[in-house]
C-alpha cells in the first residue's frame, strides 16, 4: 500500500479528497492519504508518494516565476 | 807797489792772495778727492747694488706673486666650472626625478581613476540589479498576497484538478 501525504493551502472537501485519491489509486492502485494544511502554499496541492514530490503549489510556481526573473536579471 | 795793488782790490786781496786760495783750494780738492771719491764711490756702488738686489728680489716677488696669483685663479676659475658644472647636473638630476615624480603620481592618478570609474560602474551594474531583483522579489511578494486574497475555493480546486490532470498525463 502507498502512502501519500498530500498538503493544500486549506481544507479539502470529502469530494475533492475523493478525486484525487481516484486519480492517484490508477497509478498505484492501493493507497491511503494523510492530508495537512500549510497556508504558505496560498493555493494548489502538493503530494509525496515517498520517493517523489508532485508539486503544483502557487507558491513554488511563484518561487519558479523569481527564479527565472532573477536568472533573466543576471548580466 | 803793494799798497798800489792792495789799493787796486777790494777786501785787501791781492793777485797772489787769489792765486794762493786757488792753489789751496785745488790742494783741498785734490785731498777730498783722494780721501773721499773712492769710498763715497764704493758707499754709492754698494748702494746701488743693494737697491739692485732689492728691486730684483721685488721683481722675484712681484713675479712670484703673479704666478701664485695666476695659479689660484686658475684654480678658482677651475673650482668655478666644476661648481657650475655640479649645479648644472644636479639642476637636470632634480629635473629628471621632479618629471619621473610628477609622471609617476599622473600615472598613479589615472590609474586610481580609471579604477574608481570601473569600480562606480560596477557598482551601478551591481546596485541596478541588486534593484532587479528586490523589484523581481517585490513583485512576486506582491503577487503572493494578490493571489492569496484572489484565489477562492473554486479557482483552487480548478487548479489541484489541473495538477492531477497534468500529473496523470505525464505519468
Amino acid at each position: 500500500m502507498i502512502k501519500l501525504t498530500i498538503t493544500t493551502s486549506e481544507a479539502l472537501s470529502g469530494e475533492e479528497k475523493a478525486r484525487i485519491e481516484k486519480s492517484f489509486a490508477s497509478k498505484y492502485g492501493r493507497l491511503r492519504a494523510t492530508y495537512h494544511i500549510n497556508e504558505g502554499l496560498i493555493g494548489g496541492i502538493i503530494v509525496f508518494d515517498g520517493e517523489k514530490v508532485y508539486d503544483g503549489s502557487i507558491r513554488t510556481q511563484l518561487d519558479n516565476l523569481l527564479d527565472n526573473l532573477k536568472e533573466r536579471i543576471k548580466i | 807797489m803793494n799798497n798800489i795793488i792792495t789799493s787796486a782790490l777790494p777786501l785787501g786781496l791781492d793777485g797772489i792772495k787769489i792765486l794762493l786760495h786757488l792753489l789751496n783750494f785745488a790742494i783741498l780738492m785734490a785731498g777730498l778727492t783722494l780721501l773721499l771719491y773712492k769710498p763715497v764711490l764704493k758707499f754709492i756702488n754698494g748702494r746701488r747694488e743693494l737697491i739692485r738686489k732689492q728691486l730684483e728680489e721685488n721683481e722675484r716677488l712681484k713675479t712670484e706673486a703673479e704666478e701664485k696669483y695666476n695659479t689660484y685663479k686658475t684654480k678658482l676659475d677651475n673650482i668655478n666650472a666644476d661648481l657650475e658644472l655640479k649645479k648644472s647636473n644636479a639642476d637636470k638630476e632634480i629635473e629628471a626625478k621632479r618629471e619621473a615624480v610628477v609622471n609617476e603620481a599622473t600615472k598613479k592618478a589615472k590609474e586610481m581613476l580609471k579604477k574608481a570609474e570601473q569600480d562606480c560602474a560596477q557598482e551601478r551594474i551591481n546596485a541596478f540589479n541588486n534593484l532587479r531583483h528586490e523589484l523581481a522579489d517585490a513583485a512576486v511578494e506582491i503577487a503572493g498576497v494578490i493571489l492569496e486574497r484572489e484565489v477562492s475555493k473554486e479557482e483552487n480546486a480548478k487548479i489541484i484538478d489541473r495538477c492531477i490532470e497534468e500529473w496523470s498525463e505525464n505519468d
